[in-house]
């Protein structure tokens, strides 16, 4: 045993090419896409990073990849590249809106060792409709007990807005029926087309009465409720709070994990719309070490109002997407500033 | 809107020809059979490019040791969290 494992993730956008146009999605525009090829040589690129780490490093590793888009499904080469990640040692997982799993595709799936598929639902029919097209909801749905009939782990992910976020009951006995792992919820950040919806963003007293009702379900439910959202896990966190001088936990951007997209451009965040560098063109070692935006993430003095003084910093410093998108809507490019959402940031 | 649809008709017919170009018998392709084919460089000579070829620098390497080093006692100061901490 070397130590705590490092769980680092990458979650890779493989296309921009989705069959949705979904009203709260953080695109904003097309690009070119990687080849199957590429991609392998980028997945090269990274892999020897991490044996770097391991080796010189003595980290003890569970590297993932979470492959999405737009629509995943819509690259015909995706079962290639999950093939190629598989033999390179690497546990992955999709990230989908299920309208195009069939029960052949969820078959594949199986067959491919994927872990799970998380699945966007957001919301019951007419208000998932509302956000994400007509007859989506029902497509969905079928996407979700293709992959359960064929025991692939299927779980929900829900972008939270005040349009839904008074459906978690209904959402959480849905998610029981369909015998999925789990529910799990993360705050709309109002980027890339998402910002039609900024209205619909949460207050900081919504955030907090959203996650205490969040809560009480995680105690009665017969599937795994939860959030990947900083703030949602304060609530849980039991005993001292380590003050460390890098991040334990929280938001992974430039910490646990990394973003790329379509095509290779690589961002701490695919709803931080703030490109680091190039998968094709960098070493992805070196550029893990350079990058003047990935250090800042890791370094508490370069945060401020209020995140830098909090005692939370090492576990939380909320969601630097939301940050940044909101420090965007009043004409400031500033991802370091407080999270205006975060019910327990008393300075902002 | 009907830019968008151009765009994404364009991108649709780029894909197209890119997965033909790669990969003429289509969807589920045997990456073993390319690379043994010689029509995709080999796995061992990528890696082998980006950690000889571009060799990192001394104060690179001295800086990536004290972010791993930092790293390294904060995820073993998080052992005393409690699990959720770590979802």
């Amino acid at each position: 045993m070397k130590g705590t494992p490092y769980d680092f993730f990458v979650q890779w956008h493989l296309t921009e090419r989705c069959n949705l146009r979904c009203r709260h999605c953080y695109q904003s525009g097309a690009v070119s896409e990687m080849s199957c090829e590429e991609i392998c040589r980028a997945i090269d690129n990274v892999k020897s990073a991490f044996e770097s780490w391991v080796t010189e490093y003595e980290m003890e590793m569970s590297p993932s990849f979470h492959f999405t888009g737009g629509e995943p499904f819509l690259r015909q080469d995706l079962f290639a590249i999950l093939d190629y990640v598989r033999k390179c040692g690497f546990s992955t997982s999709l990230m989908s809106n299920g309208t195009l799993i069939d029960g052949d595709m969820a078959r594949r799936i199986r067959e491919a060792g994927v872990s799970d598929v998380q699945i966007s639902l957001d919301g019951l029919e007419a208000t998932h409709d509302s956000l994400r097209g007509k007859g989506s909801f029902q497509r969905t749905l079928a996407g979700i007990r293709n992959l359960v009939s064929q025991g692939v782990e299927a779980n929900i992910n829900l972008t939270v807005s005040r349009i839904n976020m008074g459906q978690t009951g209904e959402l959480v006995r849905l998610a029981e029926e369909l015998g999925v792992g789990a529910i799990a919820f993360s705050r709309l950040v109002p980027t890339g087309r998402g910002k039609g919806l900024s209205s619909e963003t949460l207050t900081r007293e919504e955030v907090a009465h959203f996650y205490g009702e969040l809560q009480g379900f995680k105690d009665n439910s017969k599937v795994v409720v939860t959030s990947r959202d900083p703030l949602a896990a304060i609530a849980d966190m039991e005993g001292e709070i380590p003050q460390t001088e890098m991040p334990i936990s929280g938001c992974a951007a430039g910490i646990f994990g990394v973003t790329i997209t379509a095509d290779g451009t690589i961002m701490p965040c695919r709803r931080m719309d703030l490109p680091v560098g190039n998968i094709k063109e960098t070493s992805f070692r070196e550029l893990w070490v350079e990058s003047p935006v990935l250090g800042s993430l890791r370094r508490r003095e370069d945060y401020h109002g209020g995140c830098e003084s909090c005692r939370y910093w090492a576990v939380c410093r909320g969601c630097r997407a939301i940050a940044l998108a909101l420090a965007r809507a009043k004409g400031a490019e500033d991802y370091l500033g407080p999270d205006p959402q975060c019910p327990y940031c008393a300075s902002t | 809107m009907i830019g968008e649809f151009i765009l994404s008709l364009t991108l649709d017919v780029s894909d197209y020809v890119t997965n033909l170009l790669h990969f003429p018998t289509e969807i589920g392709c045997n990456l073993d059979k390319l690379l043994c084919d010689g029509r995709m460089r080999p796995q061992a000579g990528d890696i082998l490019f980006w950690k000889e070829v571009r060799a990192m620098s001394e104060e690179l390497r001295e800086k990536e040791t004290r972010l791993f080093q930092s790293l390294k006692e904060a995820l073993e100061k998080s052992k005393s969290l409690g699990k959720s901490c770590l979802a």
